[in-house]
């Protein structure tokens, strides 16, 4: 039988039901300490009491850290003992626990530190700890984590650190080298402790046949944020700094302070990679903490290297083969879940049908720049089309300072990823966007109805719509899109609040957050909606709530620019839209055939189809279709276009139970009407798009602009009659990305009248004064164009009378004179204050979205004890 | 509870269906409208150019290789300047407010007879331009087409001549120095085709430019003429086309289609009381000719097209003598129109609205016509000064017809831009 003088510490902090446990773990030792002490830290009196109801000292030295507690214990002990034997209040030792342990320390003399084999509290068959250490690069590391115990670890001895739970320490050491340290983080005290007392020369050991029950609270993360200094990964963080700090030599610290910033930002990309966005803020934090605490480390280096070499240590680090092990073991595969064998579109074939939106598109194969109503080309290049992405410069008359349109970010999108030019792009999305408009429809119903060929019905019924199909004919963009994307942000966000577990869901989320900020950029109201939908569900699915709403980001940022400038200027109406190119307010009467149709198929799906897709396909389509009322602006086919969604998933649910010869016949019935629908937009309905160049001004005044783009200024003339119409152009012409829907609500800066009498002394031929007007106002060209040949003839001649205008020859655009002389005009620059904050934002969203193991195979991070 | 579901989604879906139908458009916002300026600006001086004297090639008999020679000088007839005899070709300027035909008008008159050249030619000097077509160019045996082309500019201009024949198109540039008048005989350029039309262009700054047409039968000269350039128009009106021998000769219509699509050509010709229609279609980019049956007296044509067409008629005439004469079609006057008439002549009038309206004539001849819709007068004119105005908007035509022969003044319009201008800034 040991003969060790050994006095227990149980630090205790309200857990009363754990600690009665622990307590009685102690009684029923076979070898009793010779005193134990419970330091409750909270002054539970629950606690309190229980203590001594069971006869054991106690003590409230009040709300202290844990080494000034055991201190507060060493201190109330009636006798200095020869051990140190600290528990937790969540950690239970079995009977043999303090027998084993003081075998161990009287068989070996350097033996100075011994921790048990902890087991977890609830499932006792599994290893919650056996020992720590640490990886090369510093981050505490657990020896074993939770592992069946079978024996396989019980050789084990010598360790690099113990946790404080159920660790034998000889008192003597103890007070020789200070005990713990406040100073230090939570989750590296027992390191260093241990590593001190290796570095004066002892050894430190586990003893597997002591066994103690841990609940491991702390690293479970269940104590409380100021317990931890945080939250347990901003506590881990601490602990690896300041374990770096101690560790690497001084070189690699300082460079690590200095660069500390840059690893923080450099790992941002991988935290979100790998669909760990919280490690993110904890390592940004655990950052700012070691700047502010960097004389705490400095000192605990000195201290801990001034008691001795700490070369040896190193051979009980974590082997990186072990780390990598640990990391895999993470993961853990789950079977797919049992679906129906043909449940994908292309596993199913059904990608095939594809093909009819895209045969039915056929009148818009791209073949050059879209023009139309609201719709001339894009600049040149990317980077043109970037400079506009949330600008705060309209380059009309003088310039004005309003926010550029939000649905630039899909306009530099097309731009980004059209090899063959930012206008082609937009006129290869115009044309194949109802067969996308198919995929994401089909994905959508898939969530509410199960059948191929019913969902293949649904989704032609939207992408051959009047809303889709003719949208596409009547070079409705900013339309298109939001019709394109509102299924998919929709199917992406029920796929993140359903996901089974934070990875995919987080994965989801990325997806979910980008497609709904296309959809916020082109059909705001639709993104609100959708928006509103997401924090319903969040009440729902509140295990996702908190990952799905940072969906919402990337809408709110981008749309932030636009919706702070409306609230400043009071024109809340414009928030409804996003785009100078977005279409004239419509009448739900001009598609009265189609909506009838889907309004009819919707009812008969609210009747059939499962009563909770119904009361939730109802309500998606009756808010859609009532808010598609309000279109102060532009149209809100969007909406109409969500509830005819919500209409077509209803009846495709309903499909489901309809009896095969029943679902045979419905289909033949629906497809003719389909076929009839596609048929009628794609010949017979008038195309309101034509195809042709992307310049927008003549090629002089194009070559000028790209010399000096900010002081070409083209003062276009139109003659029609005796009636003059003129505006000052900017640059290369205003293409797509640089019109804006808040200029047409506003009043150009111009001296108009200044403006008007130059404009009429040029087609008069009379030179007073144009020469300093021209200067003034910045004009660089004269474009003068007519539908009237004759007119344009006589005019001509007017203006050629001046010589400080230089005939520059005609072109498609018109007559074009170039101006003598310098650029007298305001000297603007387009800035971009919120782009790149946006673009971050997007980015972090991307990375989100890529797939990783556990996101995208199946796999996912192991449950406590299901490795 | 299902059914109690169903119910639920039934009547929002219904509700809201009948919600949208019934509920009253959405108030919209409405954009800034621009105002347009009333703007006022001094306009050019009022120019006007004549052709000169006409112009033989290759001599007497027309075996002068080279030879490019004016023959005498034309009666120049000038209201609202001066003649100033120093100039080889009349050009005229006058500066004032309002522009019209009462500011500067002029006309240029000139009888011929030579072997190779005889007949009467008459031309309204009309203001420089830069750019203008010719539908009546002719090359074949016979005929011959000189292009006579000033510039009353300080600097030197380049006049672009593209040229439509049915082989092609031909481009040519010519360099006019600044005062230069030269002539340009088309028989090179066009090949030889009995039948072309052309346009011009400067470089920015106006010339004057004629054709000159001269036919020949055999050794014996049937007449000479001077047309003025045109602009494509999409509807217009030729007046005071005269046969005075019905039957002798059908008159020759030109439609030159100078645009990118088929021009649909109605054509209108009202003799008196009579009314004749005639469709015509003009391929893209090349000239139709029709022979016109017209009948004895004085003829009207009115033209709609659905795209802008050059149209010219030539009437040729058998009456005190043989001669031809390019008509062109007439502007239309909305304030006093002021001619100058050198020799005796008719006036044609047009009404070419559906209402009658009282034009009063002022000159030698002062009188009041009655003039009914659709339809012209005729008014014979001593020489003169004629100032006419009425209650309605007219087209106007000379036509002077004696023993020397046959030819018309079409007066064009005198105004420059300036004067009252609508200004919107976008």
């Amino acid at each position: 039988m040991p003969s060790l003088s050994v006095a227990a510490l149980v630090i205790s902090h309200r857990q009363p039901s754990y600690l009665k446990q622990t307590l009685e773990g102690l009684l029923d030792q076979t070898s009793k300490p010779n005193q134990i002490m419970v330091v409750e830290t909270s002054s539970d009196p629950e606690s309190l009491e229980l203590a001594r109801n069971l006869g054991i000292s106690v003590i409230t030295p009040g709300d202290l850290k844990l080494s000034a507690a055991i201190e507060a214990g060493r201190a109330a002990l009636s006798e200095t003992p020869g051990w140190l034997w600290i528990l937790h209040e969540d950690s239970r030792p079995e009977p043999q626990a303090l027998a084993e342990m003081s075998k161990a320390a009287e068989i070996s003399p350097s033996v100075a530190i011994i921790g048990p084999k902890l087991l977890r509290w609830e499932d006792p068959i599994r290893i919650q700890q056996l020992g720590l250490t640490v990886t090369q690069i510093g981050r505490p590391f657990l020896m074993v984590q939770d592992e069946y115990d079978q024996g396989q670890h019980d050789t084990d001895g010598d360790v690099l650190a113990v946790s404080t739970a159920g660790m034998l320490i000889s008192n003597a050491l103890w007070q020789e080298l200070g005990g713990l340290k406040d100073s230090t983080p939570l989750f590296a005290q027992d390191i260093e402790l241990c590593m001190k007392a290796r570095a004066k020369g002892y050894r430190v050991v586990i003893e597997p046949s002591a066994r103690v029950h841990h609940a491991g609270l702390s690293t479970a993360g269940k104590r409380s944020r100021a317990w931890l200094g945080g939250s347990r990964l901003e506590a881990l963080a601490k602990a690896h700094v300041h374990l770096a700090t101690a560790l690497w030599p001084m070189p690699l610290v300082i460079l690590l302070y200095v660069f500390m910033p840059v690893i923080v930002l450099a790992n941002i990309p991988l935290n979100l990679l790998a669909k760990r966005p919280k490690r993110v803020f904890s390592q940004l934090s655990g950052w700012l903490w070691a700047w502010g605490t960097l004389p705490a480390r400095l000192s605990g280096r000195r201290e801990l290297r001034s008691l001795g070499q700490l070369k040896s240590l190193s051979a009980l680090f974590a082997k990186p083969a072990q780390v990598r092990r640990r990391r895999l073991s993470e993961l853990v595969e789950v079977p797919e879940a049992e679906t129906p064998l043909l449940s994908g579109i292309f596993a199913s074939n059904q990608a095939w049908f594809a093909l009819l939106p895209l045969i039915a598109a056929f009148g818009l194969w791209p073949s050059g720049a879209l023009y139309g109503e609201r719709l001339v080309p894009l600049s040149d290049s990317f980077s043109k089309v970037f400079e506009s992405v949330s600008a705060e410069l309209v380059k009309r008359g003088d310039g004005l300072l309003l926010p550029a349109d939000t649905f630039n970010w899909f306009l530099a999108l097309v731009a980004a990823v059209s090899p063959l030019g930012p206008s082609f792009g937009l006129s290869l999305f115009v044309f194949i966007a109802p067969a996308l408009a198919f995929f994401t429809s089909w994905k959508f119903v898939g969530i509410f109805a199960s059948k191929p060929w019913a969902r293949t019905l649904a989704a032609l019924g939207y992408s051959v719509s009047p809303l889709v199909l003719g949208g596409a004919y009547g070079g409705q963009v900013v339309e298109l899109t939001a019709l394109v994307f509102i299924p998919l942000a929709g199917f992406l966000v029920i796929k993140a609040l359903i996901a089974f577990n934070p990875a995919r869901s987080w994965r989801w989320t990325g997806l979910a957050g980008l497609a709904l900020a296309l959809v916020a950029v082109s059909a705001p109201v639709a993104a609100l909606l959708i928006a509103v939908g997401v924090l319903i569900a969040s009440f729902v699915y509140y295990r996702k709530a908190l990952i799905v709403v940072w969906s919402l980001l990337p809408s709110i940022a981008l749309l932030w620019p636009w919706l702070s400038h409306q609230l400043t200027v009071g024109k809340l109406e414009l928030l409804t839209s996003t785009s100078w190119a977005s279409s004239a307010p419509t009448s739900v009467s001009e598609y009265f055939p189609y909506i009838a149709a889907v309004a009819a198929l919707a009812l008969i799906g609210l009747a059939i189809a499962n009563p909770n897709k119904a009361i939730l396909l109802g309500a998606i389509g009756s808010l859609a279709l009532v808010v598609s009322w309000y279109q102060p602006v532009s149209s809100s086919s969007p909406l109409l276009g969500l509830a005819v969604l919500a209409g077509l998933a209803s009846f495709a649910s309903a499909m489901d139970s309809f009896p095969r010869a029943m679902r045979v016949a419905v289909s033949v019935l629906v497809m003719a009407g389909i076929l009839t629908q596609a048929a009628a937009i794609a010949f017979l309905a008038d195309s309101k798009v034509s195809f042709g160049q992307e310049r927008l001004m003549p090629a002089l005044v194009v070559a000028q602009a790209n010399v000096e783009a900010d002081k070409v200024k083209t003062l276009v003339i139109d003659v029609n009659g005796e009636s003059l119409e003129a505006e000052l152009v900017w640059g290369d012409g205003l293409f797509l990305e640089e019109r804006s829907l808040a200029s047409r609500f506003e009043v150009t800066q111009l001296d108009r009248e200044g403006l008007s009498k130059l404009v009429a002394s040029l087609v008069a031929g009379n030179p007073s004064g144009v020469e300093e007007l021209l200067t003034l106002s910045g004009v660089r060209f004269v474009l003068l164009g007519s539908s009237d040949i004759n007119l344009l003839s006589q005019v001509e001649v007017g203006i050629s009378s001046m010589e400080f205008l230089q005939p520059a020859g005609k072109s498609e655009f018109g007559l074009l004179w170039q101006v003598a002389g310098e650029y007298g005009g305001p000297d603007l620059k387009v800035s971009n204050p919120n782009r790149d904050i946006q673009l971050w934002i997007l980015a972090a969203f991307a990375l989100l979205a890529l797939p990783t193991p556990a996101a995208i195979r199946g796999s996912r991070r192991a449950l406590k004890g299901e490795r | 509870m299902r059914i109690l579901y169903r119910i639920i989604a039934l009547t929002l879906a219904l509700g809201s269906g009948a919600a949208v139908a019934l509920m009253p458009p959405a108030p919209q916002i409405a954009m800034p409208q621009f105002e347009a300026q009333q703007v006022t600006v001094e306009p050019l001086p009022l120019q006007a150019a004549c052709p000169g004297a006409l112009v033989e090639v290759g001599g007497v008999q027309g075996t002068d290789l080279g030879a490019i020679a004016r023959l005498g000088s034309a009666l120049v007839s000038v209201h609202g300047a001066d003649v100033d005899s120093e100039q080889t070709w009349a050009r005229f300027q006058a500066e004032g407010y309002p522009q019209s035909t009462e500011l500067l008008s002029a006309n240029q008159v000139q009888a011929v007879d030579r072997p190779r050249l005889r007949g009467l030619a008459a031309i309204n000097c009309a203001p420089p331009t830069n750019f203008g077509y010719f539908v009546s160019g002719n090359s074949g045996p016979g005929n011959e087409s000189i292009l006579i082309l000033g510039n009353p500019n300080q600097v030197e201009v380049l006049v672009e001549l593209e040229v439509v024949l049915e082989s092609g198109v031909v481009t040519e540039r010519i360099p006019v120095a600044a005062g230069e008048q030269k002539a340009i005989p088309l028989v090179s350029l066009s090949s030889a085709e009995p039948v072309f039309a052309f346009s011009f262009r400067t470089s920015g700054l106006p010339v004057s430019a004629y054709l000159q047409h001269r036919t020949v039968d055999g050794l014996t000269a049937t007449g000479v003429d001077l047309i003025p350039p045109q602009l494509a128009k999409a509807s217009g009106v030729i007046p005071g086309v005269e046969v005075p021998t019905e039957g002798f000769a059908p008159a020759e219509l030109r439609i030159h289609n100078p645009g990118l699509a088929p021009a649909e050509v109605v054509l209108q010709i009202a003799n008196g009381s009579d009314f004749d229609l005639q469709r015509v279609m003009v391929p893209a980019g090349t000239t139709a000719v029709e022979q016109l049956e017209l009948k004895g007296g004085e003829n009207l044509l009115f033209y709609e097209s659905d795209q802008p067409v050059v149209i010219a008629l030539r009437n040729q005439i058998l009456d005190e003598g043989l001669d031809f004469s390019w008509l062109t079609p007439a502007d239309l006057f909305d304030q006093a129109l002021r001619i100058v008439v050198s020799r005796t002549s008719t006036i044609f009038i047009v009404n070419p609205s559906v209402t009658a309206f009282n034009l009063v004539l002022e000159g030698p001849i002062a009188q009041s016509v009655s003039i009914p819709g659709r339809s012209q007068v005729a008014v014979a004119a001593t020489p003169g000064s004629y100032r006419m105005f009425g209650s309605g908007q007219f087209h106007a035509l000379v036509s002077i017809k004696n023993s020397t022969g046959y030819t018309t003044i079409t007066p064009t319009t005198m105004r420059n831009f300036g004067e009252q201008l609508e200004v919107l800034i976008r």
